[in-house]
């Protein structure tokens, strides 16, 4: 598993020659080629010493400072060439290579280097190079340093009682991390570089016998049609792989969590990570995958099935809990009970808004405050938080322009929009409720419904690789009902999601390859 | 477009939401004029009489493997003849949708909304429609699954709440009509509710996965379907009295509008319309489906979506044209529908039928 | 008038929709039946609009059938 294994096949043709070339084998000519491609940044380190019996042999061991581990540097590589190096060495035979790379550098991962593309990407892993006057090729050793922020607790996904420990920036520790989590032989990690300019490593993990071959081949298909400049984070794979465009839904489930991470992998899922972002991408995702929490699983059943059938509420009030208020008020009077009715009434007597006017005006104000809150310093949060309490809730409806039950109402919808463990969803719903909000303060309870239908035909429409997005609703699989919205007790867990993966279905099976001929 | 294919649980669930229909709605008021308080005895023999109906379709559906109706229009009967019925027949399908739609703006207005034209109820029905179809069959399938169970839910509760109110004895005396307008009325039930499935014919077989069960999937859908009415109907008699249900335009919705549990829970008929705009949405939708496949299966072009919109449009000014008010479309429904339907639902089955064998003894 | 405006903004939204679609990829027949259908709609909404009396072709059909159907009445009733 040697992670600077050589990707050419997944770079484009658009490399221009010149990297493609092979290492010439003057050293001085090498290194002056070196220094005017990377243009003498001073962090490149270039240093030349001569080793072998006379100091005869010439040699250059380079490597980008604050990438490469120079303790690494210094103690395996330096030491090693400069001090404990034979001194027999015979300096111009043809396999100096071989004899460095065996007996000489007591590193653990050492490759060949034949052109200047690959030189230049080990460099600027942190890996060390090493290039010998009078030889066509040279030595990468990996000197990766370490240096990355501690695991540490989800900032976006906790739970009460499980793991606690979160991806980080690097994509070795997370593999690290999942590995951890699933110890099995088949569960395989392939490598692509991806982004022109910022040639970012991204890894692929997924435990064959259980994963869907065709859904790996396509992920791997629809990674390599990607031509971009950059990628920074997760969310930029994403949306280049996901199914469509056009759609307000994620078809892309994302994690911090190893242990999310994992379950996800054992259904039969694939994992796609990327060097610089603890968000881990999870293909294919359905849309249960994205309203259930990983501590459903860490409860029992009973309690977990209770809070999820709470959970489904709440989203369902997030999203259409201000329609219904508008619609009710509007135009079906006649559904709320007589008291309450006359207590809305005189609530709102004062309001020169209609109540659709109102909603808006007090979902937009939240919407602001909610972006603003993200974006403020951490001196600043609470004492703006507190401001627009008092400013909406109370000074508004002593105001007289919002009514306090649309207050009750807004602050619901957006607590209730927070229940969703996956975060994009809740800004989607979040977003579908306006449209609704308009439907219901022109239709009423039929522009609800209408809204609702044309919910329910998008998302039925949508595909996430190939998998329709509402199983196991439509298509019905009743198999899988058991962990749909209730959640059923662990011995009755069996089978894994049928859709996902066909070979592998039942769980505690060991995955092989002869499963895949069933 | 690519082919579609939907389950036959998903054809099951389709086929019972279509036979409802409208009928949820009206069927209470249009029979019961006549047979008053045996109303619910002609529904029960109605759906035992679709079945044979059904039967009927599943044969030419046999006959026609692969092929929707208006294909093997042509296919069994000639390029011109078939070419001509099947323009008629889309023609059926699309005043049918028409209707329908014209149908849902009147009751939304008169009931729910007055002040509401209709035509808006129409446009925003037809814009949900229109998606739909863009999006193809197996997407609305797919809908129609997941609406499959808060129907039986409202259903249910519906029954529950509705029954406190019930009066045995509205519907004594037990078979006090005479024959003759029983009969009629078990044929114009029948006319509403399964005749119509011709439609079907359109997705059956040619997009259904696997064929055997799809029959038996058929007749489940239409005993729900029969289920569902034969209870609406005899509570509506049980609740209401066969005088009352007779003449109200929506017996169903004025017993909706009973409702009252505990002084909380009243006046939410809105609720119980999710009930019936469910119906009459996929019954809608399968028209209009039909009409479009058809008419772009007779000019042989490909893919249908691009016609979706304009006959969108062409369809709400249809449906504003078709009936003037509410009278003329009950008394079309109540004189005009059972021979005009016939034609299409028996005769030209009977008629596929007898051609496709004849035309097979032709060429032994 | 200004539904009749509203009429023909829709019909050049729906045309820009879909015409794009059509005349990249030559779908000449599809390109007629749409215009003609949208040509049709368009009119008709646009004769609603404007308290055109329309033929209403349920009648014709109720003028076909209404033999038949007093023929059922008669023996039915």
């Amino acid at each position: 598993m040697s992670f600077s294994e050589k990707n050419t096949t997944n770079s484009p043709d658009s490399e221009n020659k010149d990297s493609q070339k092979l290492i010439l084998t003057r050293l001085s000519e090498n290194i002056k080629k070196i220094k005017e491609v990377l243009g003498n940044s001073t962090d490149i380190i270039i240093r030349e010493v001569g080793i072998g019996k006379s100091k005869k042999q010439r040699i250059a061991i380079i490597y980008t400072d604050g990438l490469a581990d120079k303790t690494a540097i210094t103690d395996f590589i330096m030491e090693s060439l400069m001090l404990d190096l034979d001194a027999t060495l015979d300096t111009h035979s043809e396999d100096v290579i071989q004899y460095l790379k065996d007996f000489c550098l007591t590193v653990g991962d050492v490759n060949d280097i034949a052109d200047f593309q690959t030189l230049f990407r080990s460099i600027l892993n942190g890996e060390t190079v090493i290039l010998l006057d009078g030889q066509p090729k040279g030595i990468s050793a990996s000197t990766k340093s370490a240096k990355d922020r501690a695991v540490s607790q989800p900032t976006t996904e906790s739970v009460v009682k499980g793991p606690q420990e979160s991806f980080t920036e690097t994509l070795r520790t997370n593999t690290a991390l999942i590995r951890r989590k699933i110890k099995s032989p088949n569960l395989w990690l392939k490598s692509r570089v991806i982004g022109k300019v910022t040639q970012t490593d991204v890894a692929v993990m997924y435990i064959n016998g259980i994963a869907n071959d065709k859904i790996v081949k396509e992920v791997f298909t629809r990674l390599d049609r990607i031509d971009i400049d950059g990628i920074l984070e997760s969310g930029y794979i994403e949306e280049l792989i996901q199914d469509s465009k056009y759609t307000l839904f994620p078809t892309v489930y994302n994690s911090e969590r190893p242990d999310v991470i994992a379950a996800e992998l054992l259904e039969g899922k694939i994992a796609i990570l990327v060097d610089g972002t603890p968000f881990v991408l999870i293909v294919p995702a359905i849309l249960t995958s994205f309203l259930q929490s990983a501590e459903d699983y860490y409860q029992r059943s009973i309690v977990s099935s209770l809070i999820r059938i709470l959970r489904l509420g709440g989203i369902s009030a997030a999203l259409i809990a201000p329609s219904l208020f508008i619609a009710i008020t509007t135009f079906h009077q006649e559904m709320l009970p007589t008291p309450m009715l006359i207590s809305i009434a005189s609530q709102r007597e004062g309001v020169p808004f209609p109540a659709f006017v109102e909603a808006i005006i007090m979902e937009v104000a939240f919407e602001i405050l909610r972006e603003a809150g993200l974006r403020m310093p951490r001196t600043i949060g609470p004492a703006v938080s507190i401001v627009g309490t008092l400013v909406i809730g109370q000074a508004a409806v002593e105001a007289g322009v919002v009514s306090a039950v649309m207050v009750i109402i807004v602050s619901i919808t957006a607590i209730c929009s927070f229940l969703f463990p996956a975060y994009e969803m809740s800004s989607t719903i979040r977003v579908l409720r306006f449209p609704l909000m308009v439907l219901s303060a022109a239709f009423g309870l039929f522009g609800v419904f209408m809204g609702t239908m044309a919910i329910i035909l998008h998302l039925c429409s949508l595909r996430s690789f190939g998998v329709p997005y509402m199983t196991p609703f439509a298509p019905l699989v009743p198999e899988d009902q058991k962990d749909a919205i209730l959640l059923f007790p662990r011995s009755s867990l069996l089978t894994r999601p049928r859709l996902i993966n066909q070979i592998n279905t039942k769980r505690g099976s060991n995955p092989s390859k002869n499963d895949a001929n069933n | 477009m690519d082919k579609q294919m939907i389950s036959v649980r998903q054809l099951t669930i389709i086929v019972m939401f279509f036979s409802i229909g409208t009928a949820i709605l009206i069927v209470p008021a249009s029979i019961s004029q006549e047979i008053k308080q045996d109303a619910w005895i002609a529904t029960f023999l109605g759906v035992i009489l679709s079945l044979l109906v059904v039967k009927l379709f599943i044969i030419v559906g046999n006959i026609t493997t692969n092929l929707t109706l208006v294909e093997a229009f042509e296919n069994i009967l000639g390029k011109y003849v078939g070419k001509l019925i099947s323009i008629a027949f889309v023609l059926f399908t699309f005043f049918a949708a028409g209707e329908l739609l014209y149908y849902l703006g009147d009751f939304m207005q008169s009931a729910v909304m007055p002040e509401t034209p209709i035509v808006a109820f129409g446009i925003m029905f037809m814009l949900v429609i229109c998606y739909g179809v863009y999006l193809g069959i197996e997407t609305f399938a797919r809908s129609a699954e997941i609406l499959f169970p808060i129907f039986v839910l409202i259903f249910v509760l519906f029954v529950i709440f509705i029954s406190p109110q019930i009066d045995i004895k509205n519907i004594q005396p037990i078979l006090e009509s005479r024959t003759k307008p029983l009969i009629h009325s078990i044929l114009l039930f029948t006319s509403i509710f399964s005749f119509p499935l011709v439609v079907m014919l359109m997705i059956f077989p040619a997009s259904v996965n696997i064929h055997k069960s799809a029959s038996k999937g058929i007749y489940i859908g239409i005993i729900a379907g029969g289920i569902v009415l034969v209870s609406m109907i005899t509570l509506a008699i049980l609740v209401l009295g066969a005088p009352n249900a007779s003449q109200m335009s929506y017996p169903s919705y004025a017993m909706a509008q009973r409702i009252s549990i505990g002084n909380i829970l009243e006046r939410i008929e809105i609720i119980m319309a999710f009930l019936w705009i469910t119906t009459i949405y996929i019954r809608t939708f399968m028209y209009f489906y039909a009409s479009v496949l058809g008419l772009s299966q007779i000019l042989k072009i490909k893919d249908y979506r691009p016609l979706v919109l304009p006959m969108g449009m062409i369809l709400i000014a249809i449906s504003l044209i078709v009936h003037p008010n509410i009278i003329h479309s009950n008394t079309f429904n109540n004189e005009i529908w059972l021979p005009y339907s016939s034609v299409f639902a028996i005769l030209l089955p009977l008629l596929l039928v007898v051609v496709a064998k004849f035309r097979k003894i032709k060429s032994e | 008038m200004l539904p009749t405006i509203g009429i023909l903004v829709i019909s050049t939204a729906i045309s820009l929709f879909e015409m794009p679609n059509l005349l990249k990829n030559n779908k000449t027949k599809e390109l007629w039946v749409f215009i003609i259908l949208l040509l049709i709609g368009t009119s008709l909404s646009i004769a609603l609009c404007l308290k055109v009396n329309l033929p209403n072709p349920l009648d014709w059909i109720t003028f076909i059938f209404k033999p038949f159907s007093d023929f059922i009445m008669t023996t039915l009733k």
